[in-house]
Parts: C-alpha cells; structure tokens; sequence
C-alpha cells in the first residue's frame, strides 16, 4: 500500500505550553488519527523553540514521536535563548518575590533590633559598634539612590538615557516583559526569520502531497508551495472589534496577521457553515467550494467522573462529583465562594473564558431578572476570570452579586465535569462561536440539560423546531433568557428527554471522525492541483 | 450564455475608452448598455453620449427607455435598478462615489470598478473610505466575489489594501487605432502641451505653472478643455476635433510632463499615432510601455529642453530618431495586445460567477432606532413611533427588518410606552454612551476593516454592554443630539427637527460644530417640515441629495373620536423649560388676558419639567422672569396651574376636556400637540411661525395664529379663544382625514429612505 505524505505546519509562539491549549489538544488528535492509519504519514513541520513544547504534550497524551516525521529549524537564534532566559529568571523572581519580602521583614527587624541597642547602650565599645552598625543599615536603601545621584552628575544617567533604558527593560516584570513593546518587535523580527527558514524546508520536501495548519495567526503559511489548507475557527476579533479594542488595543496586530493568512490562504477548514458564508466568503472573498466545512467531534465528560463501584456505582458517583465539587469551590478568588460548605448548592452553569463574545453581560442581566424578579433561588457559576475582563467584575459589582455569581476559575476537567453533573442547568449566552459550543454535549453527557443562545452556529445543528422554541434564546435580550431559564428550571426532566436524541446522534462524530475528513480535504486538494 | 448573463452595463462615458472596451465586449458576444447623460463636471471633459449600442439590445423598448433617462452617476431609482437586476449579469464604472455607493448596494451582479490610476500618494482603498466612510469599506468586502478591482494597468492594486489587491483583474486600456498616420507635418515650430482644467483643478495649476516656468522663453500652444477660461493667450482652451488634429498635424512636438507612476493620458498616444515627436520625462508611466531607452525620453528638464530645442530647430536626425522609436508605444494600446488579455479577464469573471453559489445564511436586516439623550415627551413618543414604523413597512415591503429600540437607561425605567413597543414585536435596550482613547478606536475600526481610520482624538460608542450595537447594521438617530464624535464603525442616519440655536438668542447646544458634523455624515437626513429642510441645507450645511422630507407623522392619537367632553372652564399650554416655549411673553399675555380684557378660562400648564415654572429655586434666567411677570398679579397666580409632567391618560384627559390649546413657542419644527387637540375636538391658538403654518396646511387644523413676539396680541387672542372656541371646533377636520398622518400611514415613506442603505 503506498503511503501519502501530509505535513503539519505549526508555529505557536516560543512561550506556549501546548498541553493547557485547545490548539494543542486538536494537533494531538490530528497526529493520533494519522498514526491509526497505515496509508497516511504525517510530517510535522516546526521551529525547534516548540520541541519541549510538543514532546510535553504527545507525552501526555501518549504519542510517540516515530509517529510522525519531523522538519524542524535546528537549534534556537542566540537572541531566543537569551529571551528564554530572562523569562525564566523574571518568572523565578515574581516566585522569589514572596521570599524576598520575607528577607525585607528579617532586614526591618534586625535594624530595628540594632537601633533599639543603640539608644539604650551603656558601654562605649557597644555604643560605637551599635553606631556604625546602624549607620550601615539605615544608609545601605539609600545605596542606590546615592549611586543613581553620583552617576547622574557625572552625565552618566538620565531619565531618557541608555542606562536608563537598559536598566527599565532589565527590570520589567515577567508580564511586561510579554508586553513591552521594542521586546515584541524583536522577537516578531527573530520570529520572522525563523519561520521564513521553516517554510524553506517545507518547500523543499517534494514527497509531501499537501500541507494543514490548524489556525491563521500564521501568514507564512501562504508562501508554503505545496497544496495547502489553512483552519480557520473564526475571526471573533472582526465581529467584536469596539469590545476587544478595549481590551487591548494591541489585538488589532493579531488581526491583520489573519488577515493576511486568509487574503493570501487558499483552501480552508471551518467548523460551521456561518464561518464559512459570513466569514471566509462574505468578508474575504474566497470561493465556496475553496472552503470545507469540517464539523466538531463530540466533547463528553462522563468519563471524567464514572467510578466502577459495581452496584454502587451511582451513588459512588454521586459522592465523586459531590467532592469535586467542593473542590471546586475552593477556586473561589472570594473568601464566601471558598468557604461554602454546601456542595448540593442548586446553579446555573456556563463554562468559559471571559470574551466579549461571550456574553456574560446579558447572563448577569438575565440572572438579576430570575433572582431579584422572578426570586429564584438559584446561583450561577461561571469559569472565567474577570481579570481577563475587568468591566465584568464591575458590573457583578455593581448588581451586588458577588455572593451570587461564583467565578471558579482553573478548574480541572474532573472539577469541570462535576460542575456539569451538579448544575440545575447549563446556559450558553454566547453571541458568537465558530462552531456548534462543545457545551451541549458536554453537558448533556453528565445528565444536565441545556439553553442555548439562537445563533446562527446553534441554528444549523438545531433544526428542529420544537427544540429550537425550548432550548433557545434570543442572545440579546436578557428577558426572553430570564424566561427560556425558568422553564427550564421547571421543566428540566422534559428538556433534558427531549435534547436526548439530537446528544445522542452528535456523540456518534468522534474525533476520528473530524481527522479523517481533514485527510480527505487534503486528499481533494491534492488531487486538484495535479 | 443566457440573455441576462450576456448583458452589460458599462456606466462610462469616455469616448476614447468607449471606442475600445465596447468593442471588446461585442466581440465577447456581449450587449452593452451606456448611460445617455452623465455630469458636466470637472470628472467628465473628455466624455460624450453614444445611442450606437443601444438597437443590439435585446430588451423591451418601455425598459431601455426608463434606463436611458436614469441618472446613472447619482442614485437611479428602485425601479431603474429593478429593472437592471432584470436584464444585466455584470456593470462596469468608474471612479465616482456616489455611482460607487449605489451600484454596491443596490446592483446584484458582477461589479467591475474601472480604475485609471491616481496621482501619486493617493489609493482607491483611501478615496473610498474617504469619500463615502469608513463604514463603506465593509459594505464593498460584502460584495465578496462579485466585486472586481478591473485595473486599467497591471500594477496599481499594488498600492492598493487587500480586498483590492485581492479582487484585482487586469482589463488593460486600448486604442481603437493604433495604426501610424504619419499625418504630422509641424510645420509650426511650437510645442504643444495638453494641460486641462487649470483654472479649475490645483494639481492641472500646477502642472501649467511648472510648465511655463520651464519652458517660458520657448513658443507653446496648451491644449487641453478649460472650463475656466486662462489668461493666457497662449492656452487654446476647448477647441473642435479638426483644430485639435490640426494642432498634432502642424505643431513641431508636444511634451508630456508626466511621471505619475499610476495614470497615463490619451494624448500623447494620440502623438505617436499622428507621426508627431513626443518628447517626455521619463519615471512615469510610459517607461513601462517604451523602456527607457526612447530617443524622446527625458531624465531632467534640462535635458527636455535641450531636446524640444533641438527638434524646434529642426533636427531632423533626432525627430526621425524619435519618431521611428516612440511607436513601440503604442503596442501595448493595441487590440492585438489588449484583446486576449480582455477575453481572459471577462472569461475569469464569468467562471466565478458561473460557480457563485448564493449565500445561504442571509440575515435579516436589524436596525437601531436610538435616542441619544434621555428625552421625554414628544421626542421619546417620536422616537417610539418611528421605530413602530420601521418594524410595521419593512414588514410590508417583505423585507421584515428587526427593530430594537435604544435609549439610555433613566428613559427606559419609567415609560409606560415601552409596553407598546415590545407589544409590537419591537426589542428594548438601554445603552450609555462610552468614551474610547485614540488607540482604542483606531483599533476597533482596524478590527472591523477599516483601512484609514480617522484621527479624531476621541470617540464615543453607544454602549450596551453587549457589543455596542455592533450586531445592527443600520443606526438611526432621533435628533443630532450625539453628545461627542462618534466612532464612524456604522453606517447611520437621524431624524433632525430644528435648529433652534439659530432662531432663539441665549439658547445654547453644547458642542454645536460636533453636531453639526455627525449630521453632515450621515448616510441621510430625515426632517418633517420644508422649515427645517432648508435649515439642514442652510446651516447645518448638508448636502443636498441627502436630506429627505418626510410627512409628519401623528404618533398617537389616543381615543379618537371619542367625544366625552365636559365643559370644561381652562385652556391648556403644554411647555417645557426651554427658553424658545417663549414663557416671558407667554406671561405677559397671560397678565393682559387676566388683568386688562378680563379672561375667564383657567391656564393649565403641563409638560416634561413644566413644574419648574413655579419652583422657587430655579435659578433659570428666563423662568425667573416668567415666574416673576406672574407673581405680580394676585389674579393670574390664582388662574394659572401648573400640572407637571403628566401621565399618558391623565395628558390625553386634560386635553379632551380643554376648552382650546394653546401654543405660545417663539419658533421650533412645530408641534403634535395641535394635532392631538384636534384629534379630540380641541381647537388651538398658535404661534406664528413657518412649522406651524405648514403644520396647518397640511392637516387643516384651522389654528388662530398670533405673534409670539406681542404679548397684546397674544392675550387678545386668547380672549377671542375665550369666546370663539366652540365656533372654531366646527372648523377642525375630521378624525378620518387626520388618520391619513398617523404613523401607520406614513411609515412607507420613511422606510424607503432608509431602505436604501440596508
């Protein structure tokens, strides 16, 4: 049987661990489907900073590395590990941080031990050794000041100066070192260079039929020569640009990198017909038939939290996830949420990151309405961070449901899982996804039904309209969420019967599935251009 | 190929491009339609209008009529367009924005943009969005694969953003003729320089002055059509056919200054063909099609001048030298060139639009109707009713248009009119308006496509927590009261009703010239009376294709015809604070009407803040007058009662049992209190101002009008009000006649304006 050749292009920046990423968890899947098939070989294709990187990850996930084939850079730019290296010892320092405060109070207490000798000293030995003693510890935190003061005589230092310079970016912390604006610069520049060679080592290898890369943050990818099929989950940055702006004005340069990825692309994968038409042929102009539509597979969790206790099992389960629970609680930033001690506490659930499109702003609105209206008793839980939006917590704030609104963040998938199995109901508020959300089976697989926002990734799986008219809601009004909530709420056995059949006809996609139908792209693809 | 799929609109009038590209399309076997008018404007000197196509049409005679009349560089009509989606598969134009912005929205097949090139420095991706918006650009990127950047030459998407680039095909500029007549004999030792519109065009002024100021001491003849006249003997302005071609025949050699690199001019191809030398500067165009070793070309002035001076003299050897070499010019104009290249950008377009598959997602339009300022009263019941009216034409008009009425919050919390609204299907959501820094907008409008964003130092965006109305795609604005800048991220539209500022001293709009601005780029005006229709034109300076005059529409009419009056012993005077309602004078005629001629009636004042009249603590320069000008009469204290912001049914139940309305405002866009009177039997005295006389003739309310400025006149007319009103209620039309206004009734005619831009 002859064996075709497909290559993976991947290029995550040098700083990502692959296993905590989506990205990472589909790459593993892609390279295991290709594994479980004798006509296929993949050639994995990377720049050499993502080694570690990838050996974490198919470690983790069982894969070995005679697999695949692999083409990479060899050895790292001088200027990368240099970066690696401030990087680590800036990440050492913020966890030295707490160590050298420990130091400061060691310090503190000592000169104030020595002072205190000082002044009540009644030997002249005692009282000069005290003296100088002290001089040194009250002069040594002026040390700085003074050679600062020395050297800015001598023209040495200014405030806009070299030194000056040097010394701010030498003292930058680990975040802003991620954010500083001439460190971005460079390594974009070393990243440039690095990915220029890797696309020349790509072109270079003739016995590859076609190449994927799984996301458009890559333009380079366009130069590569070979048939090529570029992934593109969605440009949520395009239909939310006002609210990520505000985020982060920096976002913008992170959209014209896939902007250009998909002026330049030429096949594409999408998960959703909505990507595909509104997105990749509304926005972009490419021709339909260039775009394929590759469905998710099925995410479930029952696994997670299933415990063998032979007849027992249920109630053994049960007891699981009533522990997970707990323990996901403690992920509370809030003293209320990490003390509460009732694991059977009735809430909503909606597990996310907090995006613009995600829409938490309404859910809260629609969470006042059945708390402080309809006066249901009920909480919500969410798995985001308002660190990542900070007007979010304002807004919990402002609504005083602090105590009401839990946000469990860094939840494990078993915490995930029991959080699913324990919630009255999953709600999905979300205003944009680029595919069909994962929420729905995964919640449905631990025996909790769901409400979903009507959009147009929802409505293409949702056909039917009897289920549409329960299980949906009007994304932007608060009200008809209130409302598709509380019927739910009241109706959960009869919503969950009827979201059955639709669960059960989604889990037979598996991720074999979505790998083998990316091979077939690939196939066509290849095919077309000979 | 079907018939549709084998017609062509090609929206140009330039008659050299005609005489080629039409041909070309023939030859593809294609039917070609070519406007019948275009513009006597600077854009169009070298264009002219040709009915020679037109009997290899093979459409009814009835439809090539109704097109040949359109006014195809403005915005045809629906029923132009509908008749072109009908016929036509693919439309060619050129560079003119509002044709631009009319094709996209309103043709539904191939769309080829015929650009020639622009001056250095200066994009297509920039003009565009300079010229209709920022907002323009995504509506362009919509079109998909059914928009064509069709480049006159093969590199100018090269400076062009991505979309264009993308969408680039080649359809090269020809000649008709290329073939050498030699018919050249320059005899007239004088240069011939083709310079047009000077007198008109800065850049053309420029070139002139250069010109002279490098050529003076040498003879020279300018051509070129001048549609200002030079004082300059020597610029021969617009001359006919015969003398221009007599100018090629007898002048000794024509220079071409040029070193656009992205445009190139007719003439001096017209040169080569004619036999006549063409001495150029090189680092323009023409490099690209001669090289850069022509006899003729130029690296510096001086080096022109030198070369003009010989063949002035008549240096045969050089003249020869350049004759024989220039025609290499004109290949790359020839039909032997540009044919297969045409043939194979019309054969791509036809492939891609074989394929097109339709979209199959199609959304329904959503438009917000927003009040930018917590108004009450008769702004918040307009602004209800014309989203009423939106929500129940596009219904009628199959479009089905979702409406979703915004308001800032503190409007939302009290009225009871919001029932109303979701009761007819219309969502409800509150917003505030949010301030965004520089980098902010600039990477928002970045992230939504925009290509130049504006350098404003500061925006505003409705913010509704959600995605600030991101997910309409139409805002419309009741009153220009937008409080900042607003980030140019939708396209948008307002309802304007006055321009009070300009009428009335002392009253005040905060950031006036602001205002001023977002009406001006508004995708369209609305206003109800010519009044305020010549203000926007007049002072807020809008263009005029932009404005619409709308009919005033009745927002409610509670009750009608109900009678139940009782009778009643007051008239009614709904106000508010602000200084145009003309308290001052209002009270002074209230004094008179009391104190000197005796009235009867009780004054009853109701309104949004009307209490305020009485207030002790408001400080208000023009209230205190008023309230002082009452308080010195016992009497007219005791008769005036000041009923505050009223509810709907306690308004409509004053109204019903008044004796007449009264209307003493010193001038605004006129009000529906009038006519809500009538719609009870309630007949009014009014004002006399331009709004309110339109308001009477057109709903023939029979007011009594007296001078807002005479408080004599005023009070005698309220005690002939007094006397006279149950006379006048005979006077007032009938509720039939009146339903005619409501907002029902008139709601089409708002929709088909804002249709336009969906």
């Amino acid at each position: 049987m002859s064996v075709k050749k497909y290559g993976v292009f991947i290029a995550y920046s040098a700083v990502v661990d692959l296993r905590r990423e989506g990205l990472g968890r589909h790459l593993a899947a892609f390279v295991r489907g290709a594994a479980g098939r004798d006509d296929i070989r993949l050639v994995l294709a990377y720049p050499w900073w993502l080694q570690g990187a990838l050996e974490s990850l198919f470690e983790e996930e069982g894969i070995s590395f005679s697999s695949f084939d692999t083409l990479t850079t060899k050895k790292n730019p001088i200027l990368l590990s240099c970066y690696n290296f401030l990087r680590r010892w800036k990440k050492r320092r913020s966890k030295d941080g707490e160590r050298h405060s420990k130091l400061f109070d060691l310090f503190n207490r000592g000169r104030s031990k020595c002072i205190r000798s000082f002044v009540s000293t009644r030997g002249a030995m005692g009282f000069v050794c005290y003296g100088i003693a002290c001089c040194f510890l009250f002069g040594l935190p002026s040390l700085g000041y003074f050679v600062k003061k020395v050297l800015g005589g001598m023209k040495l230092y200014r405030k806009n100066g070299l030194l000056s310079f040097v010394k701010n970016k030498l003292f930058l912390s680990h975040e802003e070192l991620k954010r500083d604006r001439l460190v971005s610069r460079i390594y974009s520049l070393m990243e440039e260079e690095e990915l220029s060679k890797l696309v020349d080592l790509v072109n270079s290898r003739e016995d590859v039929q076609a190449w994927y890369c799984p996301t458009s943050f890559w333009p380079h990818f366009n130069n590569v020569q070979k048939p090529k099929l570029t992934c593109l989950p969605d440009v949520v940055l395009s239909d939310f640009p006002i609210k990520f702006a505000e985020l982060n004005s920096r976002f913008s340069i992170s959209y014209d990198r896939v902007k250009t990825t998909l002026l330049g692309g030429e096949h594409f994968v999408t998960y959703s017909e909505y990507v595909k038409w509104h997105t990749l042929v509304g926005k972009f102009a490419h021709a339909p038939e260039k775009v394929h539509v590759i469905r998710h597979g099925a995410s479930v969790l029952n696994n997670y939290l299933a415990v063998d206790a032979g007849k027992n099992s249920r109630a053994a389960t049960e007891s699981f996830s009533r522990s997970l629970m707990l323990s996901a609680l403690k992920k509370s930033p809030l003293k209320y949420g990490r003390e509460f001690q009732n694991p059977d506490v009735e809430f909503l659930f909606y597990a996310s990151q907090f995006r613009p499109n995600k829409n938490i702003y309404t859910l809260l609105q629609a969470f006042r309405l059945l708390l402080r209206s309809h006066y249901r008793q009920i909480k919500l839980v969410l798995t985001g961070t308002t660190q990542a939006l900070p007007e979010l917590g304002e807004v919990i704030r402002n609504l005083e449901l602090e105590n009401d609104v839990l946000c469990l963040h860094g939840l494990t998938t078993q915490e995930l899982a029991a959080c699913y199995n324990k919630a009255q109901l999953s709600v999905n508020p979300t205003l944009f996804e680029g595919g069909f959300p994962f929420t729905f089976t995964e919640s449905l697989s631990v025996g909790t039904p769901v409400v979903m926002s009507r959009i147009p990734v929802v409505k293409e799986c949702i056909t039917d309209a009897t289920l549409d008219n329960v299980m949906l809601f009007d994304p932007y009004d608060p009200v008809d969420m209130a409302n598709r909530i509380l019927w739910a709420l009241d109706n959960r056995e009869a919503l969950f019967e009827m979201q059955e059949p639709l669960y059960e006809n989604m889990i037979q996609r598996s991720w074999k599935h979505v790998v083998n139908d990316h091979f077939e792209v690939l196939d066509q693809i290849g095919i077309e251009q000979y | 190929m079907d018939k549709k799929s084998n017609r062509i609109l090609w929206l140009i009038n330039h008659t050299t491009l005609r005489e080629f590209e039409i041909r070309q399309l023939i030859e593809l076997g294609y039917e070609v339609f070519v406007p019948k008018s275009f513009p006597y404007d600077e854009g169009n000197l070298s264009a002219s209008v040709s009915y020679e196509f037109d009997s290899r049409l093979s459409i009814p005679y009835s439809d090539l009529e109704v097109l040949n009349t359109a006014d195809w560089y403005g915005d045809p009509n629906d029923n132009v367009w509908n008749i072109a989606n009908k016929y036509f598969s693919k439309i060619f134009f050129a560079f003119f924005p509002s044709q631009l912005r009319s094709v996209v929205r309103n043709f539904h097949g191939d769309c080829i943009l015929r650009p020639f090139g622009l001056a250095k420095g200066v994009t297509y991706s920039q003009l565009i969005e300079q010229e209709l918006g920022p907002s323009f650009g995504t509506e362009l990127r919509r079109l998909g694969e059914r928009f064509w950047f069709g480049e006159a030459y093969a590199h100018l998407h090269e400076i062009e953003d991505d979309f264009l680039k993308k969408r680039a095909i080649h359809l090269p500029v020809g000649l008709k003729d290329v073939e050498i007549h030699d018919d050249w004999v320059g005899d007239e030792a004088k240069i011939f320089f083709v310079c047009p519109r000077i007198g008109s065009s800065p850049y053309y002024n420029r070139v002139y002055q250069t010109f002279v100021n490098d050529f003076k001491p040498m003879p020279y003849v300018i051509g070129g059509a001048q549609p200002i006249s030079v004082p300059d003997k020597k610029v021969a302005g617009f001359v006919s056919r015969e003398r221009y071609d007599g100018f090629m025949k007898g002048l000794r050699v024509m220079f071409y200054h040029s070193q656009e690199p992205n445009h190139l001019h007719y003439h001096p191809f017209e040169a080569v063909r004619c036999g006549m030398p063409l001495v150029f500067m090189g680092g323009g165009m023409l490099d690209s099609l001669g090289g850069h070793n022509l006899p003729g070309r130029c690296k510096s002035i001086k080096e022109a001048r030198y070369k003009i001076e010989r063949v002035l003299f008549g240096d045969k050897k050089l003249i020869d030298s350049i004759k024989n070499e220039q025609t290499v010019l004109l290949d790359s104009m020839s039909k032997k060139t540009c044919a297969p290249i045409w043939r194979q950008g019309i054969k791509r377009i036809e492939q891609v639009s074989s394929r097109r598959q339709s979209f199959p997602l199609a959304n329904q339009p959503r438009i917000a109707v927003m009040l930018p300022v917590a108004y009450r009263g008769g702004s918040m019941r307009a602004a209800i009713s014309l989203a009423k009216m939106f929500s129940v034409a596009s219904k009628l008009s199959g479009k089905a248009a979702e409406v979703i009425f915004a308001a800032p919050t503190e409007c939302l919390e009290k009225d009871e009119q919001i029932l109303d609204l979701k009761a007819n299907g219309i969502k409800v959501r509150s917003f505030s308006w949010k301030k965004l820094s520089w980098d902010t907008a600039k990477a928002a409008l970045c992230m939504e496509g925009c290509v130049n964003p504006p350098l404003q130092q500061e925006y505003i965006v409705p913010d509704d927590g959600v995605n600030n109305f991101l997910d309409c795609d139409f805002w419309f604005f009741i009153s220009d009261r937008v409080p900042a800048p607003l980030l140019p991220i939708r396209k948008y539209g307002m309802i304007v009703y006055d321009y009070l500022q300009r009428y009335v001293e002392g009253f005040s709009v905060p950031n006036n010239e602001q205002q001023i601005d977002i009406v001006r780029r508004a995708e369209f005006v609305l206003a109800t009376t010519d009044f305020t229709v010549k203000d926007l034109q007049q002072y807020a300076g809008v263009e005029k294709s932009k404005v619409f005059k709308v009919p005033m529409a009745i927002p409610t009419m509670k009750g009608v015809g109900q009678g139940g009056r009782k009778e009643s012993n007051y008239f009614l005077w709904p106000t508010n604070v602000a200084c145009h309602k003309n308290h001052v004078n209002a009270m002074k005629a209230i004094l008179k009407y009391y104190e000197s001629l005796g009235g009867n009636l009780e004054c009853r004042v109701c309104g949004v803040d009307s209490q305020l009249l009485l207030e002790k603590n408001v400080q208000i320069g023009h209230v205190l007058e008023a309230r002082d000008i009452l308080n010195s009469s016992q009497r007219s204290r005791m008769k005036v009662q000041v009923l505050g912001e009223l509810s709907e049914d306690e308004y409509w139940r004053q109204l019903r049992d008044a004796k007449f309305l009264w209307h003493p405002a010193a001038v605004d866009n006129g009000t529906f209190c009038v006519l809500e009177a009538a719609s009870q039997m309630v007949p009014s005295l009014s004002s006399d101002y331009p709004a309110m006389r339109e308001i009477d003739e057109i709903f023939g309310v029979n007011m009594l009008f007296c001078d807002s400025t005479s408080p004599s006149d005023m009070s005698q007319k309220l005690k002939y009000m007094e006397e006279h009103a149950c006379e006048r209620v005979k006077s007032l039309p009938d509720v039939k006649s009146l339903h005619r206004y409501s907002w029902e009734s008139c709601s089409q005619a708002y929709w088909e304006v804002i249709n336009k831009c969906l």
